[in-house]
Order: structure tokens, then C-alpha cells, then sequence
């Protein structure tokens, strides 16, 4: 388990990009185990031959080929990207959404102004929430999820339209 | 010019000025493009096709990234992309010699510049048998050995590539080179032996 670990950092600490801490701990572990060590100086190999691979490089004319294609195009334009439209499409139904609740809620379509005797009534919101039935419930949900579609499908149709 | 300024001027109405994107990218790209296919021919189309596609994205570029991080996220995956639509057209190139369609002809051009023409066989044999084993490995692991070796990238600057966290790239990396010593160990067998001198020089 000990030896997996440090070799899970081996790389790390040839690269000499580990804490010093850990870097001492690797040592010391190397200096008694036979079988890091030889995974230590298999890696070292290894790196050697990977960083010796030659590099290809690209034809001369790349540029110029690269170029003749990119000038064939149009300018890419300058915008808002699918994604952000897509964000604001979220946005607008998760606000939809926060109306429908706000909208189910029995709140009085009215106040009533406060006067001075309506100290000892109950609140106007009190009496409307006591009056809270299924029926006002159900009334509100349909209200809410045509406000809720009134206000979607106006900016979505927006958005079709730019593409 | 700031790679922000160039990417205003460029889609400004100067396209021209994209040429200074490819001419700093371009080896790096072609290189990774190169491994990425094996050594296939497509890999100058791919490169090709990757500065295509980052001249189209330029508009989405948000400087929340740095445009070398940008450049390398396209890159990968439109290389990655590649490898998954020949997926089962695999084929694996040697590098010394050149078939009728052309693969693996890059690295035979290398000079290899080495004192006598022994070494600078069993040089190539090596490079060799290291492509080809490059080659063999899973799509991630090959992904890791490609950027920290070949686009001497930082495990922070790959983890940022790949939206990973630097440790799991580390991970990755270990587990790469395990399994492409494996590969090594059984296509040219034998171990290396423990050296000493070399463990005490770090």
C-alpha cells in the first residue's frame, strides 16, 4: 500500500515539483525498497524516451494554406452565443416558475386603507389566508400557469426567431 | 498586441491577423494533431481543420480562460473527435517506413543526428516501438502522455484543459505510464535494472 502511493508521485518527484515534505519521504522510502527503486529508474527511462521523440513539424506553407482557407470564410459575427440564449431561456422560466408560486399564493386582489376602528379586526391578509379552500387553489394554479405561459413563450419565440 | 486585442482587431474586419495564431500555435498543433492520428496522413487536415474551427469560435471566446487553454480545449476535443470516428479503423504506423498512403512519413523525415548509423538505428527502432505503443493506449491515457511530454504542458495547465483537478491528472499520468510500460515490457521484453548513480542525482 505504502509502495503504491509513492509511486502514485514518482513522476512528481522527478519533475521536482513535490512538497518537500513529501519529497523526503520518497527518498527515504526508496533508500530500504528494492522495488521502487527499480520502478523509479524504469520511469526515468521512460520520460528519457518520451522526451527524446522527435517533432514532427508542419509543412512550410502551412500558414499560407491555413490562411487561403480562413479567408474563404466569412467573418465569424460578433454576438450572443447559442449557450447565452440558451441561459437566458433558463432564466426566464425559472422566473415563470417563482410568478406561478407567487400567483397560487390567496393573497386579496385588494386592501382594504387602515382606519383607526380596524385595529381590533383581523388583518385583511389574515381573513383571506383563513379563506384559503381547494377551489381559490385550484383557481390560482390555472391563473398562474397561463400567466406562466404568457410570459415563457414570448421571449422563446424571440429566441427561435434569431435562427 | 495581448491575445484579447488580436481576437478584437481580428473580428473587427482584419482576418488576415489570424495568421499570428497560427504561426504560434501551429507547431504545437500539428505535433498534437500527429500523435493524436497515429501518424496518419488526416493530420494536416485535422491541424488544418483545427484553426478553422478556432477562427469560427473566436466570437465565443470570453477571457475566462487563457487563449492558449482555450485553444488546447478545441483542439483536444476536435482531435478526440477524430479519433472516435475512426475508432474502428484503427491502424497502427510505423514510423520508418512510409506506405502507399502516406502514414508515418513525418518522422522518417527527422534527421536523427546521431554519431554513426548503428545508433541511429536502434534510435528509430526505439521511437518506433514507443509510437506504436503510444498508439495502443486508451483515449485518455494517451490524451495525458500527449499534453505533459509532447505539449510540455503543467499538470495544472493540463487539468485546467481538461476541467479536471490536478491530482486526478496525476493519477491519470501514473496509470498512463504504467500501462504503456507494459505495453513496452511486452512487445520489447526485458526490464531496465536499477541505477544508483541516477537515484542519487535527484
Amino acid at each position: 500500500m505504502e509502495c503504491k502511493r509513492i509511486q502514485l508521485h514518482l513522476n512528481s518527484y522527478l519533475a521536482k515539483s513535490v512538497h518537500p515534505i513529501l519529497k523526503e519521504e520518497i527518498r527515504g522510502h526508496l533508500e530500504t525498497c528494492p522495488g521502487c527503486q527499480e520502478e523509479l529508474a524504469s520511469l526515468m527511462e521512460l520520460n528519457e524516451r518520451l522526451d527524446s521523440q522527435p517533432s514532427p513539424q508542419p509543412p512550410q506553407d502551412f500558414t499560407t494554406m491555413v490562411m487561403a482557407n480562413i479567408l474563404a470564410q466569412p467573418l465569424p459575427a460578433r454576438g450572443r452565443s447559442r449557450s447565452s440564449w440558451r441561459q437566458w431561456g433558463l432564466s426566464l422560466i425559472a422566473a415563470g416558475l417563482v410568478l406561478l408560486f407567487l400567483n397560487s399564493l390567496p393573497f386579496p386582489s385588494t386592501l382594504e386603507p387602515f382606519s383607526g376602528k380596524d385595529h381590533l379586526q383581523p388583518h385583511p391578509m389574515a381573513s383571506s389566508f383563513q379563506s384559503w379552500s381547494l377551489k381559490g387553489f385550484q383557481e390560482s394554479v390555472v391563473n398562474g400557469f397561463f400567466d406562466f405561459t404568457d410570459f415563457v413563450t414570448q421571449p422563446v419565440s424571440k429566441i427561435r426567431n434569431l435562427y | 498586441m495581448t491575445d484579447e486585442e488580436l481576437i478584437s482587431a481580428i473580428l473587427e474586419g482584419n482576418p488576415h491577423l489570424f495568421s499570428e495564431i497560427v504561426d504560434r500555435y501551429k507547431e504545437k498543433i500539428y505535433h498534437m494533431a500527429y500523435r493524436f492520428t497515429n501518424g496518419h496522413r488526416d493530420c494536416q487536415d485535422l491541424s488544418q481543420e483545427i484553426f478553422l474551427l478556432i477562427y469560427r469560435s473566436l466570437p465565443s471566446f470570453r477571457s475566462q480562460s487563457s487563449l492558449s487553454t482555450w485553444i488546447y480545449r478545441l483542439s483536444i476535443n476536435r482531435c478526440l473527435d477524430w479519433c472516435r470516428k475512426h475508432k474502428h479503423s484503427k491502424r497502427l504506423v510505423p514510423l520508418r517506413s512510409q506506405d502507399e498512403e502516406g502514414w508515418g512519413a513525418d518522422l522518417d523525415r527527422i534527421p536523427a543526428n546521431l554519431p554513426t548509423p548503428e545508433a541511429a538505428y536502434i534510435q528509430k527502432e526505439q521511437d518506433q516501438s514507443l509510437h506504436l505503443a503510444i498508439a495502443q493506449l486508451p483515449e485518455k491515457y494517451k490524451t495525458v502522455i500527449i499534453m505533459y511530454h509532447f505539449q510540455n504542458l503543467s499538470y495544472k495547465e493540463i487539468g485546467d484543459i481538461l476541467s479536471l483537478p490536478v491530482r486526478t491528472v496525476e493519477t491519470q499520468l501514473y496509470r498512463a505510464k504504467k500501462k504503456l510500460k507494459e505495453i513496452l515490457d511486452k512487445e520489447e521484453g526485458g526490464k531496465r535494472t536499477w541505477n544508483a548513480k541516477e537515484y542519487n542525482s535527484i
